[in-house]
């Protein structure tokens, strides 16, 4: 027994919860008006004259994090406990966001690629190889017809393009 | 090791297992694996997080016109409702810790009774859309956004039942967590009653509190990203 051999280690007294309680009731409070009431974007609009998009989403979301972190740090004892379980935590927290930034990253700007696509297929080296051997094509794309006019950018590969955009309505 | 303080020491707890040297270590270590249990957790419910952040900036007015459908007072009392059991949860841990067996129990008692509020709330919320035949993937059955009769949605919607079938899954696995958690904290305020826990030995009602703030916090997100934005 070490530094902790005192019989109560860091005990917070009882208003400690009651007072983070109530942060948390109030600010899920001005969530709920804010999300249903309230339309801030044209707010500021009106009295700053500055156009923004997505205000909303921000504070809803600013003001739910904030929640999270007192509840990590109060409730669950992050603030008084080993720093290791905080550790644990805010290092999976951190890879999580990885998740969902690359990913973000990809399928927010799939669009763009599709677009250059036809820049990408005459200019990356990478296909030149296909060029040279047309029927490899038929493997990385699996098309049903013949690929030994499948030049790159043709018509071909602008069905696949429309096939996929419709297979993800559904 | 173990030997030597059974000779030495201070008498054992009978909670101690034989491959800890003391209370602390084994609270410790218990800690750390639930810890790391809610890590796989947050990953579970990271996968459908992102699920739903993916499909939200494929189809913005999707979800715009689909998240109209949801009682956003049923969802608001609930969110009330999973803080205070959150409270109560955390003074119960915390009289544990100063000896406190009876209020202990009381507060579990109470965080349980928030828990079955908040079930009960969900079970108004399912049966409501399940006879608006508001059901996930295909079997969704409801012509009000084809007819434009959804308060607030002018344009026509396409596919809502993705926005049910997130909600059902997100919800539904949120929902199984509480019930989870209810059972757990059940025991751990049978066990207290019984005597079983002290300031020396206390773990179990920590490691149920521990989760049950981890049910608090996916609902602290759930909430308004469903409901209100």
């Amino acid at each position: 027994m070490s530094a902790h051999s005192d019989k109560h280690p860091h005990v917070p007294p009882a208003r400690v919860y009651y007072g983070v309680g109530a942060i948390l009731f109030i600010l899920t409070a001005i969530t709920v008006v804010t999300g249903k009431c309230l339309q801030l974007d044209s707010m500021v609009e009106e009295v700053f004259k500055l156009k923004f998009t997505g205000l909303n989403l921000i504070l809803v979301m600013a003001a739910a994090t904030i929640e999270a972190v007192l509840v990590a740090l109060f409730f669950m004892n992050l603030l008084y406990d080993n720093k290791m379980y905080m550790l644990i935590f805010v290092g999976s927290l951190m890879f999580l966001s990885f998740f969902f930034i690359l990913t973000l990253f990809d399928t927010v700007h799939r669009g763009r690629v599709y677009a250059e696509r036809d820049t990408i297929w005459t200019e990356s080296g990478i296909y030149d190889k296909l060029r040279a051997n047309p029927g490899a094509v038929r493997s990385i794309h699996g098309h049903d017809d013949a690929p030994g006019s499948d030049a790159p950018g043709s018509d071909a590969a602008h069905d696949e393009q429309d096939s996929e955009a419709e297979g993800r309505d559904h | 090791m173990s030997q030597a303080i059974d000779d030495h020491g201070p008498r054992q707890h009978p909670a101690l297992a034989h491959h800890f040297n003391d209370m602390e270590q084994q609270h410790e270590s218990l800690k750390m694996g639930l810890w790391l249990f809610l890590v796989t957790e947050l990953l579970l419910f990271g996968g459908l997080f992102g699920v739903y952040v993916f499909f939200r900036v494929w189809h913005p007015e999707m979800f715009a016109g689909a998240s109209k459908m949801l009682n956003t007072w049923l969802g608001t009392l609930n969110a009330f409702v999973l803080i205070a059991s959150s409270v109560t949860v955390a003074l119960a841990v915390r009289c544990i810790r100063l000896d406190q067996p009876k209020k202990t129990v009381w507060y579990l008692l109470a965080t349980i009774a928030f828990a079955g509020v908040f079930m009960i709330v969900k079970y108004f919320e399912y049966t409501h859309k399940f006879h608006a035949g508001l059901f996930p993937g295909e079997n969704f059955n409801n012509l009000d956004f084809a007819l434009g009769k959804v308060e607030g949605v002018v344009a026509p919607i396409q596919n809502p039942h993705v926005f049910f079938s997130i909600y059902f899954g997100m919800t539904g696995l949120h929902s199984l967590h509480v019930l989870g958690g209810m059972f757990f904290l059940t025991w751990a305020a049978w066990r207290t009653s019984k005597g079983a826990y002290s300031s020396e030995y206390y773990s179990p009602v920590e490691l149920g509190g521990l989760y049950w703030h981890f049910v608090d916090l996916i609902w602290i997100y759930l909430f308004p990203l469903l409901y209100l934005i």
